[in-house]
C-alpha cells in the first residue's frame, strides 16, 4: 500500500538524518553493466 | 540503446539485456575520437559528433545497422557540444566555437560561422529558437545565426564567456557565464530581459522544466532558479562534486550524480532528497527509459540500474512513454505521460478494419497521502463521450512497486482490478479482471514500447 510504504520512507529517512545525516537509499538494483573502456 | 564513450567507441546497446547490436571504433578513422556531444536521431538514422586532435568527425549511422552513411571531418578538433535539428540539417560548435551546419543527407557542410577569437570551451552547446540556432563561444559572445544560411542576426558580448549550454524559453534563451551569472535574453534581439548572480559558476547543459531551471554549478552546487530568473529557488552541496553535467529532469524530480558514485534524485519543487544510491566510477551521462535509468561513468561502466522500494518519489514511473500492440485483429496503443504537478495523464485507442473503435482519455491524480486515483473516460470516433460530464470510471491504486500497479474498482456489484505490470522483457501487460452476474472475466493487453 502507498500510503503505509510513504510513511515507513518518512520515518526511515528520519531516523537515517538523526544517525548520521545520510538519506534513505533506493534500495536500487543493477540489471546488467557494460563496459566500455573508458 | 545507444552509448559512446571517451575510449572512442560508440555502441548501440539492447535495453533490456545489454547485449552489443552494433559498434564502431572511431580508431578507424586516424586519432581516437571523443564523444562529448548529444546526438541527433532521425529517420532511421544516429547523427553523432566526436572531437579528436587535429581533425574529428560528425558521424551519420544507420539505427538499426550501424553502417556509417556519411562521415564529415569538421576542424578544428571536431564537434564537442550536442548537436541540434532544423529542417534538414544539423548544427554544431567546434571546441573553439565555430559553429558549423551540415545537410543531414549527405553530411555537407552548409555553412559556418567563425568565433572572434578562438578560445577553447568544453560545454558550450547550441539550441533551436525557432528558425535561429542561438549559442555562446570562448569569444565571450552569445549569438543568434538563422540556421537556413548562417547568418548572424546578432552578436551580444556579456561581462564573462558563456560557459554552458544555452536553453530556449520561448522567446527568450537562457545561458550561464563563467563569472557565475545566468542571463535571459530575448532571441529577437538579444536584449538581457534578466540576470541573477548565482551561488556558484554554472556548467553543462540546463534542464528547463516548468517554471524551473536546474543547473549544475562548479564547487559541488546543484541550483534551481525560476525561469524569469527572480531568484535561486534551492541549492544543493554535494561534497565529491556533481560530474553529471546534464541532470535529468523528469515528472516532478531531478536525478544528478557525482565524482564519488552517489546518485540522487531531488523534488523539483522542494530540493527534498528522495533517495540515494551509490554506484562505484563518476557518474556522467544519465538516461531514462521506463523505470530504468542508463548511467554512463567516465571509467567505462554503463549501468541499467532500477530504483527499488526506496523510490516513492514516483512508483510509476516505468508506465511513461507510447505502447503499442495487439489485441487479436485489432490495433492497440496506450501513451502516459510522466508524473508533473502531482498528475499523470494517459490516452489510449483501439483501432479495429482500419478505423477507430474507441479512445479513452485517463489521470492518475493524488492528493495528499490517500492513494492515487485512476480516472478513465471512454469515447467513440467523433469524441463522443460514453460517460455523463461529471462521471468517469474511477479506480484506486492499492498495490504498487517498481513493475507492476493494482487499481481496483470497488463496486460491491462488479468489483474489477486493473493490473499494469512492466515484464522482465519490457513489455507492459495490462489486465482487466471483472467479476459479473455471467461470472468472472479476464482480458488481457499486450503492449511493447516503441
Amino acid at each position: 500500500m502507498i500510503p503505509t510504504r510513504r510513511r515507513v520512507h518518512a520515518l526511515s529517512m528520519l531516523l537515517a538524518l538523526w544517525a548520521g545525516g545520510s538519506y534513505p537509499s533506493a534500495a536500487g538494483e543493477i540489471r546488467w553493466q557494460f563496459d566500455t573502456g573508458g | 540503446m545507444y552509448a559512446a564513450s571517451c575510449s572512442g567507441s560508440l555502441y548501440a546497446l539492447e535495453r533490456t539485456s545489454g547485449a552489443v547490436r552494433w559498434r564502431y571504433d572511431t580508431a578507424a578513422d586516424g586519432a581516437t575520437a571523443q564523444f562529448h556531444g548529444d546526438p541527433v536521431v532521425t529517420d532511421g538514422l544516429l547523427v553523432i559528433p566526436s572531437d579528436a586532435r587535429p581533425v574529428g568527425h560528425v558521424y551519420a549511422f544507420d539505427l538499426a545497422t550501424g553502417e556509417v552513411r556519411w562521415k564529415t571531418p569538421v576542424a578544428p578538433g571536431g564537434v564537442t557540444s550536442h548537436l541540434v535539428r532544423w529542417a534538414s540539417s544539423v548544427v554544431g560548435l567546434t571546441p573553439t566555437g565555430r559553429a558549423v551546419s551540415l545537410d543531414l543527407a549527405t553530411g555537407a557542410e552548409r555553412w559556418s560561422v567563425e568565433p572572434a577569437e578562438e578560445v577553447p570551451v568544453l560545454g558550450a552547446h547550441p539550441a533551436l529558437a525557432g528558425e535561429r540556432v542561438v549559442y555562446g563561444a570562448g569569444d565571450g559572445r552569445v549569438r543568434a545565426v538563422e540556421a537556413a544560411t548562417g547568418e548572424v542576426a546578432w552578436s551580444r558580448a556579456l561581462d564573462s564567456r558563456p560557459n554552458t549550454a544555452a536553453v530556449v524559453d520561448g522567446d527568450h534563451l537562457l545561458i550561464g557565464t563563467a563569472d557565475g551569472s545566468l542571463y535571459r535574453l530575448g532571441v529577437a534581439g538579444g536584449e538581457i530581459a534578466a540576470r541573477l548572480e548565482l551561488p556558484a559558476t554554472p556548467v553543462g547543459t540546463p534542464a528547463l522544466r516548468g517554471d524551473r531551471l536546474v543547473l549544475v554549478g562548479a564547487a559541488g552546487q546543484l541550483m534551481v532558479v525560476d525561469r524569469e530568473l527572480r531568484r535561486v529557488l534551492w541549492t544543493y552541496h554535494a561534497v565529491a562534486g556533481w560530474s553529471s553535467f546534464q541532470p535529468l529532469v523528469e515528472g516532478d524530480t531531478v536525478v544528478a550524480g557525482t565524482d564519488g558514485g552517489e546518485l540522487y534524485a531531488f523534488d523539483l519543487a522542494t530540493g527534498r532528497v528522495l533517495w540515494q544510491e551509490r554506484l562505484t566510477g563518476t557518474l556522467r551521462g544519465i538516461g531514462r527509459s521506463g523505470g530504468t535509468h542508463y548511467l554512463g561513468t567516465l571509467q567505462g561502466t554503463l549501468y541499467a540500474w532500477e530504483a527499488g522500494e526506496g523510490d516513492v518519489s514516483d512508483p510509476l514511473a516505468w508506465l511513461a512513454g507510447n505502447w503499442r500492440g495487439r489485441q487479436g485483429e485489432a490495433v492497440i496503443e496506450e501513451t502516459w505521460s510522466e508524473l508533473e504537478g502531482g498528475d499523470r495523464m494517459g490516452m489510449f485507442r483501439m483501432i479495429a478494419d482500419g478505423a477507430v473503435v474507441f479512445y479513452e482519455f485517463m489521470t492518475i491524480e493524488q492528493a495528499g497521502d490517500a492513494p492515487p486515483v485512476l480516472r478513465v473516460k471512454h469515447f467513440d470516433r467523433g469524441l463522443v463521450g460514453w460517460e455523463e460530464r461529471a462521471d468517469s470510471v474511477v479506480f484506486e491504486l492499492v498495490e504498487a512497486d517498481a513493475r507492476r500497479a493494482i487499481f481496483a474498482q470497488r463496486d460491491p456489484e462488479a468489483p474489477t482490478r486493473l493490473t499494469y505490470s512492466l515484464t522482465e522483457a519490457g513489455e507492459l501487460t495490462v489486465v482487466l479482471e471483472k467479476e459479473g452476474p455471467e461470472g468472472p472475466s479476464h482480458n488481457e493487453f499486450r503492449f511493447r514500447r516503441r
